[in-house]
């Protein structure tokens, strides 16, 4: 209810913010796509990735190599991104995803570096060092959403249908095998739940999620490279999916936003930004390690 | 129904079974009892296919489940709860015991997510009943974690229920247990077998015990010592020295 | 021109092997992984830059020094910060990676463009062997790392102190009833991480220029090797490290330089799926 709200206020930015901002947002509301649905995997699943940004990326180019390459209509590209980063998340992925979260957690590292590495190298399919320019804008029926305007508003859409659909998901039986599985695999299994396949169910979400993410991404800018696809993205949707807190899509959204947006907010700082920006993630782990929105829940029943 | 014979398992060289064999037949309660780190908890482990024997068989109702895994062994009818209790902490008591009672009913995540299935309703009415069972039906929608320690096992009983199984395997279900709440727990236990559950107990309260069972199973140094009524076991020579660490002649 | 790769490749594989046992230290004594390791080494670098070319102190004392400076650094960082962190796995990564990010933006604050570090092992070139270049650098990182395995070795079987670590590594709470001080034996081990990370970051300075983002790359190579080797064991990580600098030396020139990275990675990928502990890690069995 609070975030039907929430979005329906967001979706009036255009009139109150300029160019500059609308992209902040767009950007925000396409990151927070990718956050949540590592946050299936990482706040209900109990198995932490850093292989996201990977994923986005594959969305990502896919969009890109199917729209200006082969002139597919933008939208038709979706499902074709979503397929992709599931294809190659839930191969590549579930061969770790039986072993313990650590060991899953350094076996996504992998998966995140061999994507990028093939997507700098691989020119005759990926444009290499070049990346993919000229995509068109984002359109549907012959409406464009070529305005900062427009895309803004088309990136919120897709964050809001992500996020109540993410929220159904965690509803349904599947999203209590998750949580029950996260707690305890042991006694999952003997209470009769398929914990392998509950777990790699949650992979292939997640990384659709992350497809998902990746169409909107190669619209926003119009332009994919390599680089923006690095461990450094995985880092930040990570962070943001623990900043926000565990197991709350709530809290995944806001830090979306409360981290999505920091690089501006931090400008005061200059060329220390980034040193704070690292500095609150620390800070939050160390007092919060349930992430923020728990703590202010916990901090609000003490009073 | 549930066959044990000569299992053998080893850790790291250290002998946890050796060549045990028992059997359970419909609608009896067997006791397993024996001094700590005898092995009661092990074979559990190896019955509910967590541990793989590293020699002997286990079938159950005919199936030969010595290499099965943990979910398909459930789904032959065989449940089980755990001495160190392993609730699902963050969910309700309500939401543990839905868990396991999905297992049977129809549809899947995808309708859940379209509307409320009716399978999903289903599960919840008999997460409910099961709840009363046991009676925590007034605290079903607290979380787990929150629970009193004689609470934490009946829940775990409950998620063993909801499984409708026909061989319901007990670790311990007495254990730190208040005198009274011995009591309720024991009657509960009567209330399983009425049902006409088969019941595997591993338990210390020797009146537990004692009350309960028709048949008992000594193990001492993962052998079986001994094995009848409990009269009979109560009696035999071996299963005192094995408790008291003396030998009783000689 | 095989010894020449497998020479690079012993170089580059003692770099992973120093940088690989930071991370081996700290998962032995915490089964946690410190995403930080990299831009430890890094900050090692620019520490041994600052010393020698600011302040012009000479090679055997900066490996002296800079390793000193950071056992205190890493030693106190786990007393501030790292123990905060204990929580579970999750938030000990995320919680490493905030403080990698800040050390790196610091340094990148300070140092903005990649710079030139000083020859402290002189530029000269050996021929041991008729038409193989030896670079004098090559010699002292082989040199340095031996005499700290065996100081490590050392220190592990004979002192006190170090088979107070290794008691705790294999189980805390068994060592902490045996009287060994559980907090100090891990504020030693992250020191001591540090410190073998810094080591690695002084020797290889005079190979390239240093920017603060050198530790990115490494960190995650010498994590893999890490793994190859086994994650808890000293042995096999400096054997995997090694094993990694001279597979991708031979397989950068032999099969495909733009895919060199690839196959750290995919080692860590496949070791993982099927040997999770290493080819010398001991096997930890699941307690039910």
């Amino acid at each position: 209810m609070v975030w039907t709200l929430a979005f329906a206020v967001f979706a009036f930015l255009p009139m109150v913010g300029g160019d500059y901002l609308l992209q902040i947002g767009a950007f925000v509301a396409i990151q927070s796509i990718a956050v949540i649905g590592l946050g299936l995997l990482t706040g209900f699943a109990g198995r932490i990735s850093l292989a996201q940004g990977a994923l986005y990326g594959i969305g990502a180019y896919t969009t890109a190599i199917l729209v200006t390459e082969l002139g597919v209509p933008p939208l038709a590209a979706l499902p074709a991104a979503i397929a992709m980063a599931v294809l190659v998340g839930t191969v590549l992925g579930s061969p770790a995803i039986r072993l313990s979260g650590l060991y899953f957690v350094m076996s996504t590292i992998g998966l995140q570096q061999i994507v990028w590495i093939v997507l700098i190298h691989w020119s005759g399919l990926t444009g290499g060092p070049q990346g993919i320019r000229g995509i068109p804008p984002l359109s549907v029926a012959g409406f464009a959403f070529d305005s900062p305007a427009r895309f803004y508003l088309a990136a919120l859409f897709g964050s809001a249908v992500s996020f109540f659909l993410a929220r159904r998901v965690v509803a349904s039986r599947f999203g209590l095998f998750l949580r029950a599985v996260s707690d305890d695999e042991l006694s999952s299994a003997t209470a009769g739940v398929h914990v392998v396949r509950t777990k790699i169910l949650a992979l292939a979400l997640s990384s659709g999620w992350a497809g998902a993410a990746g169409f909107l991404h190669a619209f926003f800018l119009r332009f994919v490279h390599p680089d923006m696809f690095s461990l450094e993205l995985s880092v930040v949707d990570l962070t943001m999916a623990m900043f926000g807190g565990y197991r709350s899509l709530d809290g995944m959204l806001l830090s979306s936003i409360l981290l999505g947006s920091a690089s501006e907010y931090l400008r005061p700082f200059g060329q220390f930004r980034l040193v704070v920006y690292g500095f609150i993630l620390l800070l939050t782990m160390m007092v919060a390690p349930r992430g923020i929105l728990a703590a202010a829940g916990a901090l609000l029943r003490r009073r | 129904m549930l066959t044990v014979s000569d299992v053998h398992l080893s850790f790291r060289g250290v002998r946890a079974l050796a060549g045990v064999s028992l059997t359970v037949e419909p609608g009896e309660t067997l006791g397993i009892i024996g001094p700590n780190g005898s092995g009661k908890s092990t074979l559990f482990n190896v019955i509910s296919g967590i541990y793989k024997p590293d020699r002997g068989r286990v079938t159950f109702l005919g199936t030969d489940v010595t290499a099965a895994e943990p979910r398909s062994i459930v789904s032959l009818g065989l449940a089980r709860t755990y001495q160190n209790k392993r609730l699902f902490g963050s969910l309700t008591v309500l939401e543990n015991v839905v868990v396991p009672a999905l297992r049977t009913q129809a549809g899947s995540w995808l309708g859940d997510i379209v509307g409320r299935s009716a399978g999903r309703a289903a599960a919840d009415a008999k997460a409910r009943d099961c709840l009363a069972f046991v009676g925590l039906h007034d605290v079903a929608d607290v979380q787990a974690n929150s629970l009193a320690y004689g609470q934490q096992n009946r829940l775990e009983i409950a998620r063993a229920l909801a499984l409708d199984p026909k061989l319901l395997m007990l670790d311990e279900p007495a254990a730190g247990l208040s005198p009274p709440e011995r009591i309720e727990m024991r009657d509960l236990i009567e209330r399983v077998k009425a049902r006409g559950t088969a019941v595997a107990l591993v338990e210390h309260d020797m009146r537990v015990v004692m009350q309960l069972c028709s048949r008992l199973v000594v193990l001492d140094h993962g052998e079986v010592i001994a094995t009848g009524s409990p009269a009979e076991v109560t009696a035999n020579p071996d299963v005192i020295a094995a408790y008291f660490g003396v030998p009783v002649d000689d | 021109m095989l010894p020449q790769l497998l020479i690079g490749g012993l170089g580059t594989g003692c770099i992973y092997a120093l940088v690989g046992l930071g991370f081996t230290l700290v998962y032995r004594g915490m089964a946690m992984v410190n995403f930080a390791q990299g831009q430890v080494f890094m900050a090692g670098t620019f520490l041994g830059l600052y010393l020698a070319r600011d302040l012009g102190v000479p090679a055997i004392p900066l490996l002296i020094l800079v390793p000193a400076i950071s056992f205190v650094a890493g030693a106190l960082l786990e007393k501030l910060v790292f123990r905060r962190l204990y929580h579970s796995h999750e938030v000990f990564v995320v919680g490493a990676i905030g403080l990698g990010v800040m050390i790196e933006n610091f340094v990148r604050a300070l140092f903005p463009e990649p710079l030139p570090f000083p020859k402290i092992f002189g530029s000269g070139v050996y021929r041991f062997i008729p038409g193989v270049l030896f670079q004098k650098t090559y010699l002292w990182i082989v040199v340095i790392t031996l005499i700290l395995v065996l100081m490590l070795h050392i220190m592990f079987t004979y002192t006190r102190r170090g088979r107070a670590l290794r008691a705790v590594a294999a189980d805390a709470e068994i060592a902490g009833t045996m009287g060994v001080s559980v907090p100090r034996a891990i504020g030693l081990t992250f020191g001591l991480s540090f410190a073998v990370a810094s080591i690695a970051g002084v020797l290889i300075g005079p190979l390239y220029f240093v920017s603060p983002d050198m530790g990115d790359m490494v960190g995650l190579k010498a994590f893999s090797a890490a793994v190859l080797g086994g994650i808890n064991s000293i042995v096999g990580t400096i054997i995997g490290g090694i094993l990694l600098g001279v597979i991708e030396a031979t397989a950068a020139f032999y099969i495909s330089t733009d895919y060199k990275d690839v196959f750290a990675f995919a080692i860590l990928m496949l070791m993982l799926v099927v040997r999770p502990h290493g080819l010398l890690g001991r096997v930890v069995p699941v307690k039910v």
